[in-house]
């Protein structure tokens, strides 16, 4: 990989003779860095996990924020540099926000997940009289959950701005083992417990550090509830019930 | 007159200037109008937009007959009551199968139709040249009133466009200054809508399908028309043009004489102005 | 006679003139009138709207045939596959400004989200369209119609500022004082009681219920039939569109055009 870096590497849209965009590439590589995120969709809801990589015993963990809100009925759990996932966050919000301004409706899901990727694909150079873009890729990648009248659904962005809707899905550093581990154990019946269970279970065995309440956030949105990030005594009771289990 | 903007237009004083004053001063002529109020040549200040014509143009009539529309317009310019420009043509066309009737400002006119005449330059120069038709140029002229209208910055004009729609049926539409548009069998503007209107209702009733009106009387209508607005309407004269659109392409003549006038009528007229018995 | 002599501003005219030389004051004025009235009614499961197609300014008749009732998100020309109806009645300039921005927002969504815009959602959208333009308005009334999402009859009426709400009937412009009471009697019974069923001012109001289409159409017809004898710019036509499960119906029907 690196070996292959040449003046192509400098332009941000400079496709290289093979074809490819390296720095797009990189981007992609950056995410492989992140701590590992999982969404696993139900027929009653998804459920978002995340490892928060909690270095220190110094470390306030509640302080760790991989799993947002963009609006009532979505959430996102995010792989990657947390800085850019907070401006792709925060132009999800408000185009959210806009369409329930404008139309008195939340926005779709898919909808929410095409503003992400509008936005991820705005880098390079800008014209003269564009408003000044990001001059690299977004280095992170978003897993993207939310409910409407098409029932619950989960999407991956990445920052080449692609995107694509999965039953479960993995991304970061665990993400190899963590999504062959998925490959295995989804089926279409899966309650939104069962899929719980399944995250974590997941999480636990991708994970570097032992798993406990602490460095693992959990998050659901249901038809009922909306987007919900669990407390620390749900975390608790989730943690507890997969010790149970195993 | 000299060579001082300021002096232009001015009553003289007692003695005549000489030509060697002339190139080297102003002379001073505030004996009658008092200071020369320079104010009025300040470039600086608010920037105006138009808030009323200048140079205007009467009515525009138009009216539509089997395989095609005729459109007429007097050649005369009017500067308020004054008649300025007697050899004006406020009927222009655009490309070869529409032509746009004029009404309302002159330079307002003239820049509209600079603004058509580039824009048929450019859809020449498309594979298939200008493909555009009256039902398009319609549309567009009234996005430039529109847009116009809503900078405050009108374009003082109504406008009848006559041509082609896209299915190749006649067609004749009205835009104004506003933006506001409408379409009729028959059309006329200003002192035309109250003047020709009815007589072309009476020639043509709205029952008449257009498969029953003629070219030739269709023509013969507004040859009647634009004599009764030169008998009544006063900021018109006797010389017009008249275009003739049909599948053939355009007949435009602009310099036609209105014919068998007769002022018998204004004998019997009494009861205006001074006149009371 | 004298006395006029040397005077510039007063030359010796046999009428009036206003002998002082007031500054003239002449600003543009960018709205203008077109008249013309529209008219919704609702039902369990259809909407009506309904306008006049005489267009005006001042005394004078533009045309005896310029619609205000528009299919919105169908296709070009046709409005095939529309599920919402706009009319639109006061500036006509504006009103078909409003009707071309509303259309695109409609189209625009369903390639945005992939779905048809539900009427609810266009009510909003119409509402914000309208305000975005608070201080320059849309010269118009609007009314906007469909079917909402349990299939009943949506009607929907705004001020030019993008006020709105949802109701059973709504008339607007130049006739809408004369409509409006008629239809309170006729559609949601204002005034009307139930024959004995009690004393004095104590009986009973007579329940509003959704109307037949039917009985729709005909009020319609009455409503304009009597505007125009009433009020000089209403007349010449009268186009009624009808929106149910199965599609919009297009009727026109003469009206008197004097």
């Amino acid at each position: 990989m690196f070996i292959a870096r040449s003046e192509y590497d400098r332009g941000i849209n400079t496709f290289s003779p093979e074809g490819r965009l390296f720095q797009v590439e990189y981007s992609l590589e950056a995410i492989k860095l992140g701590s590992t995120a999982i969404g696993v969709a139900t027929s009653e809801g998804v459920i978002l996990g995340v490892e928060k990589r909690v270095t220190s015993t110094l470390l306030e963990a509640s302080s760790v924020e991989k799993i947002v809100e963009i609006d009532q009925h979505i959430g996102c759990a995010m792989s990657g540099l947390q800085a850019d996932a907070r401006n792709l966050v925060e132009h999800a919000r408000v185009e959210c926000q806009n369409h329930a301004f404008h139309y008195a409706e939340p926005l779709r899901v898919e909808s929410t997940t095409q503003a992400i990727c509008d936005l991820a694909l705005r880098f390079g150079e800008s014209g003269d009289d564009e408003e000044s873009v990001m001059s690299r890729p977004f280095g992170v990648a978003l897993l993207i959950a939310g409910f409407d009248e098409d029932g619950p659904q989960l999407y991956h962005a990445e920052p080449s701005g692609t995107f694509y809707r999965y039953d479960a899905k993995a991304i970061g550093s665990g993400s190899e083992g963590a999504q062959a581990e998925l490959q295995n154990e989804y089926h279409r019946s899966l309650t939104l417990p069962e899929a719980e269970s399944l995250v974590l279970k997941t999480l636990k065995q991708v994970m570097e550090e032992k798993l406990d309440s602490k460095n693992v956030q959990l998050a659901s949105v249901t038809k009922e509830k909306g987007f919900r990030i669990y407390n620390d005594e749900e975390m608790g009771q989730a943690v507890a019930q997969l010790g149970g289990n195993q | 007159m000299d060579h001082f903007p300021g002096t232009w237009g001015r009553v003289g004083g007692t003695k005549s200037p000489n030509l060697a004053s002339l190139l080297t001063s102003p002379q001073p002529r505030n004996d009658v109008y008092g200071a020369y109020d320079a104010s009025y040549l300040q470039t600086s200040g608010p920037k105006a937009h138009t808030s009323s014509p200048a140079v205007t143009g009467t009515s525009v009539v138009g009216v539509k007959f089997n395989g095609g529309v005729a459109i007429a317009t007097d050649n005369l310019a009017s500067y308020g009551s004054l008649a300025r420009f007697s050899d004006v043509k406020r009927l222009r066309s655009f490309g070869d199968k529409a032509m746009v009737g004029f009404g309302g400002d002159v330079s307002d006119m003239q820049y509209l139709d600079r603004l058509l005449e580039s824009m048929d330059i450019k859809e020449n120069y498309s594979a298939h040249g200008n493909m555009l038709n009256a039902k398009n140029l319609h549309t567009y002229l009234a996005k430039v009133f529109y847009k116009r209208r809503s900078e405050f910055n009108p374009l003082w004009n109504h406008v009848l466009v006559a041509g082609f729609d896209g299915q190749g049926e006649p067609f004749l539409s009205s835009a104004d200054l506003l933006g506001t548009t409408f379409s009729a069998p028959h059309l006329a503007t200003g002192f035309g809508a109250h003047l020709a209107v009815p007589i072309l209702r009476r020639k043509f009733p709205e029952e008449l399908p257009l498969e029953e009106v003629t070219q030739e009387a269709a023509v013969e209508a507004l040859k009647e028309c634009m004599k009764v607005l030169f008998y009544r309407d006063a900021r018109s004269i006797d010389k017009y043009s008249i275009a003739v659109i049909t599948k053939d392409g355009i007949d435009l003549k602009e310099d036609e004489q209105i014919q068998g006038q007769s002022w018998a009528f204004a004998e019997r007229i009494k009861g205006y102005g001074a006149q009371v018995v | 006679m004298t006395s006029l002599i040397g005077q510039s501003e007063n030359i010796g005219y046999s009428f009036s003139e206003p002998t002082s030389a007031n500054v003239k004051q002449h600003s543009f004025y960018p709205y203008t009138d077109n008249g013309g009235s529209t008219l919704g009614i609702t039902g369990s499961d259809f909407a009506i709207l309904a306008g006049d197609t005489r267009s005006t300014s001042g005394y004078n008749i533009n045309s005896r045939m310029v619609p205000k009732v528009f299919k919105i998100g169908g296709d070009d020309e046709t409005g095939d596959g529309a599920q919402i109806l706009l009319s639109v009645v006061g500036f006509a300039a504006d009103g078909n400004a409003l009707k071309e921005k509303l259309d695109t927002v409609v189209k625009m969504y369903k390639y945005q989200h992939g779905k048809p815009m539900s009427v609810s959602a266009c009510a909003q959208r119409l509402s914000t369209i309208l305000y975005e333009k608070r201080f320059f308005p849309y010269y118009v009334h609007a009314i906007l119609a469909g079917l909402d999402e349990e299939g009943v009859g949506a009607l929907y009426s705004y001020d030019p500022v993008g006020s709105y709400e949802r109701e059973q009937c709504r008339a607007a412009g130049a006739a809408s004082s004369l409509i409006m009471p008629f239809l309170d009697n006729q559609v949601n019974f204002k005034n009307q009681y139930v024959p004995g069923s009690g004393e004095g001012h104590a009986l009973e109001p007579v329940k509003a219920e959704p109307l037949p289409k039917e009985t729709v159409k005909a009020l319609v017809r009455d409503a304009f039939t009597s505007a125009v004898e009433r009020h000089i710019e209403v007349g010449d036509g009268l186009q009624l569109m009808i929106i149910t499960r199965e599609g919009i119906e297009e009727i026109y029907h003469p009206l008197k055009k004097d």
